[in-house]
């Protein structure tokens, strides 16, 4: 079965192509904006380069988030897109255990802590054993406290993910992947069981929005002459 | 020569209604509604008295492809028997723009078929033709929670701009009086049903411009003034609240039917060889009774015939979305993969 992965959820835009045997083909642009334009023509291209057309694919793989929120979603509605026009199923996975996943390919065996910079002094966190099981859920934590989780994994862990810089860990390895990467999105998304809903968003953060205050005038209607 | 009948799927997703639907039909119509789903989040807006784009963005996401399912389901159609995909690709909300672009981009790609990138705009702006098949050109108020303007439509993509306000929308002002009535979101309706019965001459509330030419309005004097005639009465009688919405109501009416009046007399005079002319009264302010029996009185009193679109195809919706979509993939106009969304994107 051949899995198409897609993720514009962060820092690049990328689009992979794999079945059970590995990788077809792949596309990786680093990007800050432009993930909406540049995600439908990049699909286009790699299935034209791959010699493969869309009713050759059995699955759909996207990365969820965390990330910034609008890259997530332009994955997510795209994804969610195709698996409906082709009636294929739609997977879902975390940024974090894309980035994970990398990193472990780079550094085998080792403990690994994702930490991607979600900025006002913050990082999306999740770490991983020496066993590949994830040690907590995805957070959203200060840097210090992320910093904290590194330490206590041991001096052989591996940091991976925009915010590894961030921290105060001189000593710790880090590795190259720190964007995830479409080609690992469609491996993982492979391994699932068939997915039975679509992938939903995994955003860690509220949305800004503060509730209606107390109204500026009280409602006339509520008060009473008498 | 008349255009071949095409099926269009429209999608909608620039604030906080997300839409799919299917339209069939040709220019100048009227064109069939083979299915039209909205899914309204006013209750997620609610407490916030407005619209929170984040918010939306996230409520779109969950709903867009379900709705295009359905969408399709309701016409009985499949995606290969549609024409094309016709999405709004702006203005308003990013966030929710991109949703429905990228849901509409990932269709189109997979499916084969032409993309058409709608002004949202233009959906209100040619819904009448969709409806009742109104001839260009004709005469346009657009009065919706975020855009109020008076333009002749010439053709699809041919738009004079007579005018507008220089401040807040119509629908905006609606909103924010039935914020400091305590009213609710949105404040259209509340507004509206608290007006029945007031007194709308109670309160002597400004009309800003009117006494200047042209065809420009606006609401933010009018707000600040209803806020301090609220703000100011300590001690409100039982009809307080009534006689500000329905003094309120009557003052946006006076100014809209001005500006309205103004304007049917420069189409009259530019678009001669318009021999029925038609005003159109389109976007969701357009739902207002009051308003709109206005407006047909001052339509009547020049000579115009008022069309105004049903109810639910004056706030948005989808179906309008395909229709602009048809015209516009009828006169071969078509959107690139890399179409991007557009926060601003007038008309004209």
């Amino acid at each position: 079965m051949i899995c198409l992965g897609l993720d514009t959820a962060l820092g690049a835009c990328s689009a992979a192509l794999a079945d059970e045997t590995g990788l077809i083909a792949r596309r990786f642009e680093p990007m800050a904006i432009g993930h909406a334009e540049a995600v439908a023509p990049m699909t286009e291209a790699l299935l034209k380069e791959a010699g493969l057309t869309f009713v050759d694919l059995g699955r759909i793989a996207v990365t969820t988030g965390p990330g910034t929120f609008t890259g997530q979603r332009i994955g997510l509605a795209f994804a969610r897109g195709l698996a409906l026009a082709l009636k294929i199923p739609c997977a879902g996975v975390t940024t974090l255990e894309a980035i994970a996943a990398a990193a472990r390919a780079e550094h085998p065996g080792r403990p690994v802590l994702v930490t991607s910079d979600a900025k006002r002094g913050e990082a999306y966190v999740q770490a991983f054993g020496a066993d590949c099981v994830a040690l907590n859920e995805p957070a959203l934590v200060t840097y210090e406290a992320a910093t904290e989780m590194a330490r206590t994994l041991g001096d052989d862990a591996v940091l991976a993910g925009t915010a590894s810089a961030l921290l105060n860990l001189p000593g710790l390895t880090v590795a190259a992947a720190d964007q995830p990467d479409a080609a690992v999105v469609a491996r993982l998304g492979l391994a699932q069981p068939v997915p039975d809903h679509p992938p939903h968003p995994l955003y860690l953060r509220a949305p800004d929005a503060k509730v209606a205050g107390p109204l500026k005038a009280p409602p006339p209607q509520r008060r009473d002459r008498t | 020569m008349t255009q071949p009948s095409l099926t269009i799927l429209g999608i909608e997703s620039s604030c906080d209604e997300t839409a799919a639907a299917v339209v069939r039909g040709a220019a100048p119509g009227p064109g069939s509604i083979l299915s039209n789903i909205v899914a309204s989040q006013d209750d997620a807006h609610a407490i916030y008295g407005g619209v929170v784009p984040e918010i939306a963005a996230r409520a779109h996401v969950e709903r867009a492809d379900g709705l295009v399912a359905k969408a399709l389901a309701e016409a009985e159609l499949t995606l290969s028997e549609i024409d094309a995909v016709a999405v709004t690709a702006g203005p308003g909300l990013i966030g929710g723009v991109l949703v429905g672009l990228m849901t509409a981009k990932a269709l189109a790609l997979a499916a084969g078929k032409p993309l058409i990138a709608v002004n949202h705009l233009e959906g209100h702006a040619l819904t009448a033709r969709l409806t009742h098949g109104v001839a260009y050109p004709f005469l346009l108020l657009l009065v919706s929670g975020g855009h109020c303007q008076l333009l002749v439509v010439d053709g699809p993509g041919q738009y004079v701009r007579l005018g507008g306000t220089i401040d807040d929308a119509a629908g905006e002002a609606f909103d924010k009086t039935a914020k400091l009535l305590g009213l609710g979101f949105p404040g259209g309706p509340a507004v509206e049903r608290t007006a029945r019965g007031g007194n709308p001459r109670r309160f002597a509330f400004p009309r800003p411009l009117l006494d200047r030419p042209g065809f420009d309005v606006s609401f933010a004097g009018l707000k600040t003034a209803v806020r301090y005639t609220v703000q100011r009465e300590t001690a409100p009688d039982a009809s307080f609240a009534a006689d500000i919405a329905a003094s309120f109501q009557q003052a946006v009416a006076d100014i809209l039917t001005a500006r309205s009046k103004a304007a049917m007399r420069w189409f009259a005079a530019n678009r001669p060889d318009a021999h029925a002319p038609v005003f159109v009264v389109a976007g969701g302010v357009a739902a207002n009774a009051m308003l709109r029996g206005a407006l047909t009185a001052t339509a009547d009193g020049e000579g115009f015939a008022m069309v105004a679109p049903p109810l639910p195809l004056c706030t948005d919706n989808a179906a309008m979305i395909a229709w602009a979509g048809l015209e516009a993939f009828g006169l071969g106009r078509q959107a690139g993969l890399e179409v991007s969304a557009k926060a601003r994107w007038p008309l004209a």
